[in-house]
Formats: C-alpha cells, structure tokens, sequence
C-alpha cells in the first residue's frame, strides 16, 4: 500500500535534509502513527506520499504505483484515492459541512445524488444534525470531524493524517482518534502523524519514530518514546 | 456547466472588478470598432476614386490617334483606354452644356482627339501621367495626381495609427483581462488548494477561470456593438444629409463581417488573457 525505498528529501532552496535513507512499507488495512519532534519529517513524509514533493534520491511507491513514473495528469487520480486531514481543518469557511463534502465530491467529477453522499458521509462522523452549520458554527472537534468526513466522502482506500488533534483539547483529541480507528476497522488503512503521547500511549497501534529525519524505531505495539 | 456556474458566480461576487474591466475593453474595442470603421470609409472612398479616376491625355493635331492609342494599351497599368474623336468629344459638351450649341456651329470643331485611360492602381497615376507626357503625339495630360496621393496618404498614416492603436488598444484590454482574472484566482486560493487535495484535475481547476475571461470578451463585444451600431447609423445619416456626395460604407454585410470580427476578437482576449493569468498564477504545486 505504502512503500518508501531509501528515501531521502533534501529541499533545495534552504539544503534541508527533512528525510534521509527512509525505508518501510505500510500494509493493506494498517493503522500507523507516525511521531517525532516538530522538524523530525513527519509532515514532509505525507507530502511524499501525496506526491506534493518528489524524493531527491529513492523512490515510493503507492498505491502500486512508482511515483517518479506518474505522469502528472494521472496525479489527481491517485488523490482521490488519499484521504488528507490536516491539523488546521481547511474546510471553505463560506460553505456549510454539507457544501464542504459536496465541493469536494464535485471536484473530483463526483455525479449523482451528492447531497445525499455528504449527508452519509456525515452520519458517519456523528454529525448528520449539523450538516448546514458553517465552520464557524461548529466547535473545534466537530470542525475536524467535517474535515475527515471530506477526506472519507469519496471512500479512499488511504486516509492520511497530519497532527489531526494539534488543535484539541485531551479528551476531544480522544474523539477523533476513536474515529479515525472505527475508520480504519472498516478498512481503510490509515496513517497518523502526530506528537500526542498520550493518545499514541492509549491506543497501541505500529508506531514509525523520526528524529532528525531518519526512522530511528519502527515498533509493532510501539507507544511513544523518542 | 458546473465550470459555467463558477464563472458566473465569481463574476457576480467581483463586480466592481469585472464593471471595471469590461469597462477597459469595451473602451478599447469601441475605439477600434470607430477607427475600422473610418478604414473601412477612407478605403471606399479610395476605391471610388479609383472607379471615377481617368487619366485624360489630349493629342496634339498631328498625331495618329490609333497608334497612341495601341502604345498605351500595350502599358500594364492600363485597364482600359478609349479614344474620343473630336465630333464625339463636342457632342459630349453640348449634351453637358446646351447652350454652346449654336456657337459651336458657327466655327470648326476646336477640340482635339482625346484619350480616357482608367488604371489597375490608382497610385500608379502620377508615373502612367509622366509617361504619357513623354509619348509624341501627346499634347495635354490631366491626371488628377495629386489628390489621389493625398487620399493615399491619407491612407497610409490610417493604416499605421491603425497598427499602433491596435496594439495599445488590445494590451490594455488584455491586461485588464489578465489582472480580473488574477483577482479571481487569488480569491479563490483556498478552494484551489482543497480541489488540488481532492484530486481534481488542471482542467476542472482551470476551465472556470478560462471562461470567465472569454465571457468578459464575450460581453464586453456586446457592449461595444451596442454602442458602436446606432452611433454608426446615427453618423451615417447625418453624413449622408449634409454631404450627399460622399460614399458611406453601408453595406450590411460588409459591417456584419466587422461585427463578427470584433467579437472573435474579443473572445481571443478574454481567452488568451485568462490562459496568461492561469498558467502564471494557478502553477501546479505537484
Ligand atoms: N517547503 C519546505 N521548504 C524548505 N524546508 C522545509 C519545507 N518543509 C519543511 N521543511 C524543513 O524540513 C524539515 C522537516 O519538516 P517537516 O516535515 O514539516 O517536519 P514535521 O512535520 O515533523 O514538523 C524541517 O527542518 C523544516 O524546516
Ligand atoms: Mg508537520
């Protein structure tokens, strides 16, 4: 599903080295944390995965597919397979969270009944009874959950997350990560990036540490220690 | 029609910006819509001129008539030549002036033999003119030359304020294009970065912004018409009352044909000018 060969990213205009020689892969139905210090690679490690960034040296390869051998107009096809929820939620601030998911359907050339989507979409985040609040109307947590019913809306096999509880208090933080896992007992495989110890404590699940832009653990049941 | 909705939309959400550009390329059109329209007028003009145009050469008495008159035909430039006998020449004068009649009868005809020539390019005249001058036999020559090169040039500086302006006329308005659709694009940032997330492809992010631009040109040729049509009818008709002799392009075809251009014209604008602001402002982040 996620393969990383060797990977290294070194951005050019500042010489950051944000990974180097990266190697793992990632399993069909897997749950995944992906921790470290802020700077250790974490969000740049996503961004490959998205193909946002290309490696310097290495390659990865999702989905089946080598990623230096996409040609960019098959890109927006293997977007729509990765689900993105990023710790700022992103959600269009002049549209409700139906409208949100109904946007994204549509820009994915989505047809059909995709009110009726959003709304199923939403119910399973919990959230069908706030489906015309705008973002402003809705609390931090729900605003998130918005967010990953967008990524979820057109059914990904991936859903990619980037410090998705960065903004959230402990227990709403808690919230998340169960959905996120029900998410992930449904099928969809499902990568965290984040820094909570806590949560990443709680619920035991593979866990890869950077530090400094090299993997220096990459534990089965692994908890959060760096 | 999605991508049809959104231009729309955007257009409404910015209307000052979209009232200010359309306000920059109708000027701009309208300009160029008058300036084809005094070419299009200066050259019918010309080209009446050109129809109306002889050259007259009058030789002298002891000249053979026909043998001028195989020379000059033989001349590339000429398109056709008629010889005028004296007889016929008088006749032609009492038919315009009745009144010599009689007076003429009292004395010989004292008219020469005369010589008509039309040319293929009225600018050719002053040198068909010369050389006419320098055949023997040939007495008189009244060419008319020199208001034919006023008309021409005329003509001429038309043709290069023409260029100039077309080009001036036709950046602003590019510009103006170029600049609405910047803002579009700017304001709408955030929606491109979820459709570039999502997957969206460059021609669902890109087509809203395309026909924007081309439905300002679009419009913008509508305002223009709007102007330009009556204004040209209500000259055309003043023109024709006060200057009964002078020829108005007013064929529909010829000014349908103008319209269209114009339109085309403005479509290509909007197009190009909101290809330029995409490529430049809606680069692929990969
Ligand atoms: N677009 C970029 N250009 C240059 N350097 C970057 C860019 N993005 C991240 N970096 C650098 O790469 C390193 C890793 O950053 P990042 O992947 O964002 O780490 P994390 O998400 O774990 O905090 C940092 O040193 C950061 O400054
Ligand atoms: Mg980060």
């Amino acid at each position: 599903m996620i393969e990383f060969r060797h990977v290294t990213k070194t951005y050019p205009r500042t010489h950051t080295h944000a990974l180097k020689n990266v190697d793992f892969t990632i399993q069909k139905g897997e749950f995944i944390y992906i921790v470290g210090h802020s700077g250790a690679g974490k969000s740049t490690l996503l961004s490959l995965i998205l193909r946002r960034v290309t490696p310097t040296e290495g390659s990865v390869h999702i989905l089946g597919q080598d990623l230096s051998r996409l040609r960019s107009y098959r890109l927006p096809l293997l977007r729509r397979r990765i689900g993105m929820v990023f710790q700022n939620h992103r959600l269009l601030p002049n549209m409700s969270a139906t409208e949100n998911l109904v946007f994204a359907l549509r820009a994915t050339g989505e047809r059909g009944n995709l009110e009726h989507r959003a709304l199923l979409a939403l119910r399973q985040v919990a959230l069908a009874h706030k489906r015309k609040a705008y973002p402003v109307e809705l609390s931090l947590g729900e605003q998130q959950r918005v967010a990953i019913a967008r990524a979820m809306v057109t059914n990904p096999p991936l859903l990619l997350c980037d410090e998705p509880t960065g903004n959230l208090d402990p227990d709403t933080s808690w919230e998340i990560l169960e959905l996120l896992n029900d998410i992930n007992i449904k099928g969809t495989t499902v990568a965290v990036a984040t820094h909570a110890k806590e949560l990443v404590d709680q619920l035991r699940r593979r866990t890869i540490v950077l530090r400094g832009g090299q993997v220096i653990r990459d534990d089965e049941t692994g908890g959060y220690s760096l | 029609m999605y991508a049809l909705r959104q231009a729309l939309r955007a257009i409404r959400k910015n209307w000052i910006a979209s009232i200010s550009t359309l306000t920059t390329m109708t000027l701009s059109l309208t300009i160029l819509a008058g300036f084809s329209l005094l070419s299009l007028n200066v050259n019918l003009n010309l080209g009446e001129l050109q129809n109306e145009l002889e050259l007259a050469a009058y030789l002298s008495r002891s000249a053979d008539p026909q043998a001028v008159l195989e020379t000059v035909s033989g001349w590339g430039e000429v398109v056709s030549a008629e010889l005028v006998s004296p007889d016929d020449a008088l006749e032609n004068l009492i038919t315009e002036l009745p009144y010599i009649e009689r007076p003429s009868a009292q004395v010989n005809n004292p008219l020469p033999y005369s010589l008509y020539l039309r040319l293929s390019d009225p600018s050719q005249t002053a040198r068909v003119g010369e050389a006419l001058r320098e055949l023997p036999g040939v007495d008189e020559v009244e060419d008319g030359g020199e208001a034919v090169e006023t008309f021409l040039a005329i003509n001429e500086a038309l043709r290069l304020i023409g260029s100039v302006l077309i080009v001036v006329l036709l950046s602003s308005a590019l510009f103006a294009i170029v600049n609405s659709i910047r803002a579009a694009i700017t304001a709408r940032r955030d929606e491109i970065e979820v459709m570039r997330l999502v997957g969206a492809t460059r021609g669902f992010i890109r087509s809203p912004f395309l026909i924007e631009g081309v439905f300002l040109g679009l419009l913008s040729a509508l305002l223009t018409l709007l102007l330009v049509v009556p204004g040209y009818s209500f000259i055309a008709l003043r023109l024709s009352q006060t200057l009964r002799f002078l020829p108005l392009e007013r064929d529909p075809l010829a000014l349908a044909q103008l319209s269209l251009l114009l339109v085309a014209l403005a479509l290509l604008v909007g197009l190009v000018g909101s290809a330029i602001s995409v490529s430049q402002y809606l680069q692929e982040d990969g």
